[in-house]
């Protein structure tokens, strides 16, 4: 009886078609990504069987965390800077040029204006582990009309977006949609997460 | 200097004499780190990429300083309360003075089956009232199933008084008291 002799394999293989699938997908992917922008809070937002999209540019975030706290993000530097400009104007802040800058670059705010100049002369460290007290919106010393005024003056093209923890508690709510509301901003986007539409 | 050279002719080493093959070279050559940096590139930007774009739901609230009084007036029999309570509780009422107040859920078996009957009544406005203690999520919740059921006759109203009252007089039989929002 023949032995069976078992085909020596060389331990070589051929990747040529995995490295060519590779590049591909590698090429897709830096093609195609956008960072997403990082929040200051962890936001859980509801879900909905809303199905529109979320255009990518132009858009003015209201980010709302489940504590109450209210951000502010914007995108296209040259806007947020003409934004900084205008918000240094009009509460005096004495921003210099180079903190104006700094202002462009910051990927969303949080905190009161009288603490802005403070904050951007921070290091970049510095900024990430300071708790953000949230823009004020209570009546008297709603900083967030005058955010949302301006960006508005800055990029008419603006698109207005509420994206709230769901266990926000409504009167917050309430207050940033009157706030959105007494600048004349009657139509806006609540961001939710996909449900499945029901069938029936 | 040329023709000195021309019994060297054969290409090779003129040291050792020894004339050069022209080794042969594989042509495989090992693609392992290549591919150990091409899989991580794109581990990188598939962790990076944000591929699902945000859903957004539309809102649109009316003008806030318009003048009220010419307002059109709805007969309280087709107003439609949906009032939010904290706890994730839903209490409906039809209408206002014979108001009978209703618990539900924001199920599809609770909410949106009021909805699907309230929409028997063509006339039929909805009112939406959430009170303080309620969440974000449980608006969302709502106007989702108000968009799902294609009601496009509805306010975002405030919480009263008056709903108030109704719905401490429904839960005081039921023994539970209504939760208070200051």
């Amino acid at each position: 009886m023949p032995r069976l002799v078992m085909k020596r394999h060389s331990p070589v293989l051929d990747m040529t078609p995995m490295v060519d699938l590779f590049f591909l997908l590698v090429t897709f992917f830096m093609m195609t990504t956008q960072f997403s922008p990082t929040e200051f809070v962890v936001v859980t937002t509801p879900h909905a069987s809303a199905e529109e999209k979320l255009p990518e540019s132009n858009n003015a975030v209201v980010v709302i965390g489940a504590d109450g706290t209210v951000f502010f993000r914007t995108d296209q530097a040259k806007h947020v800077k003409a934004l900084g400009q205008k918000l240094n104007a009009k509460y005096n802040l004495g921003l210099t040029e180079a903190e104006i800058e700094k202002f462009s670059q910051q990927k969303g705010f949080g905190m009161p204006l009288a603490g802005m100049k403070q904050f951007l002369n921070l290091t970049d460290e510095q900024q990430k582990n300071i708790a953000m007290p949230g823009i004020p919106i209570e009546d008297g010393s709603n900083e967030l009309t005058d955010w949302l005024i301006y960006t508005r003056i800055v990029n008419p093209d603006v698109r207005m977006v509420i994206k709230a923890d769901k266990a926000t508690n409504y009167p917050v709510i309430k207050k940033v949609m009157d706030t959105l509301q007494s600048c004349n901003i009657n139509r806006f986007n609540l961001i939710t997460d996909v449900e499945a539409k029901p069938t029936t | 200097m040329a023709e000195v050279n021309t019994e060297h002719k054969q290409k090779g080493d003129q040291k050792s004499g020894i004339v050069k093959k022209g080794k042969k070279m594989s042509t495989r050559i090992d693609m392992t780190p290549m591919v150990d940096l091409a899989a991580l590139l794109l581990t990188f930007f598939i962790l990076a990429t944000t591929f699902i774009k945000p859903q957004v739901m539309q809102l649109i609230l009316p003008e806030k300083n318009l003048d009220n009084s010419n307002q059109p007036k709805v007969n309280e029999k087709n107003v439609l309360s949906i009032v939010l309570e904290g706890d994730n509780k839903v209490y409906w009422y039809i209408g206002l003075t014979t108001a009978q107040v209703n618990q539900t859920d924001y199920t599809d078996k609770g909410l949106r089956k009021v909805l699907v009957d309230s929409k028997s009544n063509e006339k039929m406005v909805v009112l939406v009232k959430p009170s303080d203690t309620s969440t974000y999520e449980n608006l969302v919740d709502t106007l989702d199933e108000l968009t799902i059921n294609s009601i496009s006759r509805y306010v975002l109203d405030e919480y009263r008084d008056e709903d108030k009252a109704l719905i401490q007089g429904f839960t005081g039989g039921g023994g539970q008291p209504a939760v208070s929002s200051s």
